[in-house]
């Protein structure tokens, strides 16, 4: 028997080794990414089952007599020189032997029914598609995860057909492929040389034997009765098991038949859900492709917390776990904590699968969602989904709705209105006319003689106090000033607190704890620190925190209650929201608020007033707003806040309607930001008794917004 | 870090440190621990039981029996896993130990653990010795006293020296005189309590310059 190098398919492989590193590398990373059940030690075996399985669920011959299953068997030995996975109920690997590359091109466009039929040459080839709209398996790349699998690429196939034929085929590392695989007795003969201990196939099927298999896939089968490939197999397949199709683990003359994951039976549903959400058949309304619907959408609020692998919407395709859908997403006013109960599952019909196909990442771990497509569209920020889970959250979980929880954007614009408004000193009750009187601003405050200095410490973004589980805050500093004429000596501490009213405070950790120090009259202590807090997932729930500083005098009078012994002489804090919106600043400004205006629906933004603080109503349905959005969003996705530092064109959006909000504001109040001709358009202004010049302002500006709603 | 409580249901909830996440591990954990102090708890029980403490009237010494059985919390290694500032555990012994307490758990406790907490005011007053009990003479002496201290936790830090001076201001011949008791606590309240005008950390004066410093605010 001659080993021949072929190129086969479309890409020619020029160099071997790297291109199934380059694949398995990529696999890694989406695992990495996407599914927290795979173990670092058993990795390889995620994609090893899930390609598998996908192979053999896409060649299901209903016809056939024996039931599908799938078997993954590994060598007695250990380390095992093989494993197998063989499938049973299937079609097997049809088609010719060999077949050109041009002839397969030929049939794709053709006749794409033979064309499908040749599955052992496309298993073999590289890069064919899998045409059928509902098979699960799309670019004939899972090959490449059972020969980077191999520590020596190598992996023998055979398979049996109902007509008879049984075919050995095998890459053998380096770009070697079996270039005239054997048939029949020969096969029999070449499987027994390699592989003594393992019989030929008795059932019409495939098998798929990886060589010398690496550490990460053996790993996968043990402990052998609670396995990781079991738990693997459990998580993608979930909806194929429950359906009672099987699928088995073999070693040593044991068997484990794998099982759906609890959380998908109607029993624990039933028992253990404190809240479902359920809709069936229902339209994605995507333009593009109105057919396109959901089969089932299952969310459940569990009464107990959630492993992680199974936490978030699991997004099925073709009975395959593709990845899950983050239940925060859009939705960030739902807690950790009940996000962390929370899963369920969506399942497509056959139009909508076929789009999911066209955006699916090769690995079958991700798709795109970028702006304008169809993951966008059902999974996005504000995609059909999210609003799906919104609808849960706040029908049957009972939380606010997301436009009345502030933003953290809607936040920072807040603050940044108010101390612009601050600066200028506006802001008396809406309806009084006459500017502020002296002593409306705070003034200067004394400083005190000895006192702490602690500058506001790094967070991860300058524009807000927020911080985000493994994020951290870093630079905590502190030093005692001492301006008074004799030198003190103090007590000093620098804690980590919970800082929430809602529960008890708590020191978490001392940076310093009761440090004597003395400070020389009119001079600094040294600075301590950098220090440095990591908001570990594992450590810290999520709320409000404080970095406290406090000085206590060591010395002194004791009946001197400003300079005596003991006296708590200043205290400062920092406070963290991890987690958690910071709440705005004081000023005029109470908040912004988006949401969806369903009479004037041509206004971009509405000012209400209440208790002599403004609230500005954004419209999220102006053409303008779900511009900016959507080029925020798509800067978001790009990592371009991040990296290029640019600036948000919602923010941007939100500042220009309350810059306007503030300059209506004055010049039909406070007139404290006119600069041309101030006094006689004060004068003017008071001669307008029936308010003519207020009403056309306000009706200028509603002009140019329908304009806009016009336009864009 | 977790312990469990009872839902008012009988299922489990498990309860972490104030500001701590809940965690497979600290769920673990919190189950070991619970096996911990059931046993615990009954031993406590059973010692109880023979020295009359079902029988007993409800009264400050009866109290301090319980407290003084409760110290063991103190040297408990998993609490300080479970729960090391103490927070939780007060309202959990309503659920291992119900019949210790004189009533049913306050509904105001299902959800928190308050100042009032029964088993946490016993323990407290259980860290009193035989003597300062005595002198105490009353429950409701001790609950003025604890709920100063209750109303500053801080204090806790001090609270042996400043229970002190508080029982030899209110002394009348080796009583507690409840008004002197009234007067004494007013003034604790006013020099170091939680609204006090000027901050003091106590722990840093000696004995001499914490008694002088409330001495001198008696006579103002």
């Amino acid at each position: 028997m001659t080993l021949v190098s072929i190129q086969a398919g479309r890409a020619p492989l020029a160099d071997f080794n790297r291109w199934t590193n380059s694949q398995i590398a990529s696999y890694k990373s989406k695992i990495e990414r996407n599914v927290p059940i795979a173990k670092k030690a058993s990795w390889i075996a995620h994609p090893v089952q899930k390609e598998a399985i996908q192979n053999s669920a896409d060649a299901i011959e209903t016809a056939s007599d024996d039931k599908w299953c799938v078997i993954f068997e590994m060598d007695d030995n250990l380390p095992p020189r093989y494993m197998t996975i063989t499938d049973q109920g299937t079609c097997g690997l049809t088609g010719k032997a060999v077949v050109s590359k041009e002839e397969l091109d030929r049939l794709q466009k053709g006749k794409p029914e033979y064309y499908q039929k040749e599955r052992w040459a496309k298993f073999e080839a590289l890069s064919y598609p899998n045409i059928d709209p509902i098979g699960r398996g799309s670019r004939g790349q899972g090959k490449w995860v059972f020969i980077g699998a191999s520590e020596d690429k190598t992996i023998f196939y055979d398979t049996l057909r109902k007509d008879g034929v049984y075919r050995l085929g095998a890459w053998l590392g380096e770009n070697q492929l079996l270039q005239m695989p054997p048939e029949g007795a020969n096969a029999e003969i070449l499987l027994k040389k390699k592989f003594p201990y393992v019989n030929p196939l008795k059932k019409v099927g495939t098998r798929v034997i990886i060589v010398n298999p690496k550490k990460e896939l053996r790993e996968g089968f043990l402990p052998f009765f609670k396995s990781p490939l079991s738990a693997y197999i459990g998580e993608t397949w979930w909806e194929l098991l429950k359906s009672g199709k099987e699928i088995l683990i073999k070693w040593r003359g044991k068997t484990v038949k794998v099982e759906s994951p609890s959380y998908y039976s109607d029993d624990y549903i039933k028992k253990e859900a404190r809240e479902t959400w359920s809709v069936k058949d229902v339209s994605l309304e995507w333009s593009r492709n109105p057919k396109a619907r959901v089969k089932e959408l299952v969310i459940v609020y569990s009464k107990e917390i959630i492993p992680e692998e199974f936490r978030g919407i699991a997004i099925q395709r073709g009975g395959m776990k593709i990845c899950h859908f983050d239940i925060r997403t859009g939705n960030p006013s739902i807690k950790t904590e009940i996000a962390e109960s929370m899963y369920g599952w969506i399942t497509l019909n056959e139009e909508a699968e076929r789009e999911l196909r066209e955006i699916e990442d090769p690995t079958h771990y991700d798709f795109g969602a970028y702006v304008g497509t169809f993951g966008y569209h059902v999974f996005g920020k504000s995609g059909w989904l999210a609003q799906e889970v919104r609808k849960f959250a706040e029908q049957k979980l009972g939380l606010g709705s997301e436009s009345k929880k502030p933003d953290r954007l809607d936040i920072i614009v807040a603050n940044k209105l108010n101390r612009f408004v601050n600066k200028y000193n506006l802001g008396l009750p809406l309806g009084r006319t006459s500017p502020p009187g002296p002593g409306t601003s705070s003034g200067p405050r004394t400083r005190k003689k000895i006192r702490i200095k602690m500058p506001k410490p790094s967070f991860p973004r300058e524009e807000t106090r927020r911080v985000e589980f493994g994020e951290r805050v870093q630079n905590i500093k502190f030093s005692v000033i001492n301006d008074s004429e004799v030198s003190r000596k103090v007590k000093l501490s620098l804690l980590l607190k919970t800082a929430s009213r809602k529960v008890q405070e708590r020191i978490l950790k001392k940076f310093i704890d009761d440090e004597t120090i003395v400070v020389h009259n009119k001079s600094e202590s040294a600075t301590f620190g950098p220090y440095t807090v990591i908001f570990d997932k594992k450590k810290f729930a999520a709320g409000t925190y404080a970095i406290e500083a406090e000085i206590a005098l060591l010395e002194g009078d004791i009946h001197d209650d400003q300079f005596g012994k003991a006296v708590i002489v200043d205290q400062d804090r920092e406070l963290i929201y991890l987690d958690e919106e910071p709440p705005t600043g004081k000023g005029l400004f109470e908040f912004l608020h988006r949401i969806a205006f369903k009479e004037e629906k041509e206004l971009q933004f509405r000012v209400k007033e209440k208790e002599g603080k403004m609230r500005i109503q954004i419209n999220i349905l102006h053409p303008a707003y779900k511009h900016n959005e959507e080029l925020d969003d798509l800067l978001e996705k790009k990592n371009l806040y991040v990296q290029s530092k640019l600036h948000r064109p919602l923010l941007d959006y939100e500042i220009g309607i309350g810059a306007e909000a503030i300059a209506q504001y004055d010049v039909k109040k406070e007139a404290k930001l006119v600069e041309e001709n101030k006094e006689e358009f004060i004068l003017q202004r008071a001669e307008d008794k029936k308010a003519f010049f207020v009403e056309a302002i306000e009706q200028s500006s509603r002009i140019a917004q329908r304009i806009r709603y016009e336009v864009l | 870090m977790a312990i469990i409580w009872k839902t008012s249901e009988g299922e489990k909830e498990y309860v972490t440190p104030s500001g701590w996440p809940l965690t497979k591990e600290a769920r673990e954990l919190a189950e070991k621990f619970d096996k911990i102090l059931t046993k615990k708890m009954k031993e406590v029980k059973k010692k109880l039981r023979k020295q009359g403490y079902f029988k007993m009237e409800p009264s400050l010494s009866k109290y301090h029996l319980l407290g003084k059985e409760l110290q063991f919390l103190d040297d408990l290694e998993l609490l300080s896993k479970c729960d090391p500032d103490h927070e939780n555990i007060w309202r959990a012994l309503y659920d291992y130990a119900p019949k210790l307490a004189p009533r049913k758990m306050p509904s105001s406790e299902e959800r928190t653990v308050g100042k009032r907490n029964f088993f946490l005011n016993s323990y407290r007053l259980g860290q009193l010795s035989q003597e300062t009990l005595e002198k105490m003479g009353t429950w409701s002496n001790w609950q003025d006293v604890y709920m100063v201290f209750a109303g500053n936790p801080k204090l806790w830090e001090d609270w042996e020296r400043i229970l002190s001076w508080i029982l030899k201001m209110s002394d009348k011949n080796g009583k507690i005189d409840r008004i002197k008791l009234r007067e004494a606590l007013k003034v604790v309240r006013k020099a170091v309590g939680k609204r006090a005008k000027v901050k003091r950390d106590t722990t840093v004066l000696t004995e001499t310059e914490l008694y002088e410093l409330l001495d001198v605010k008696v006579k103002s």
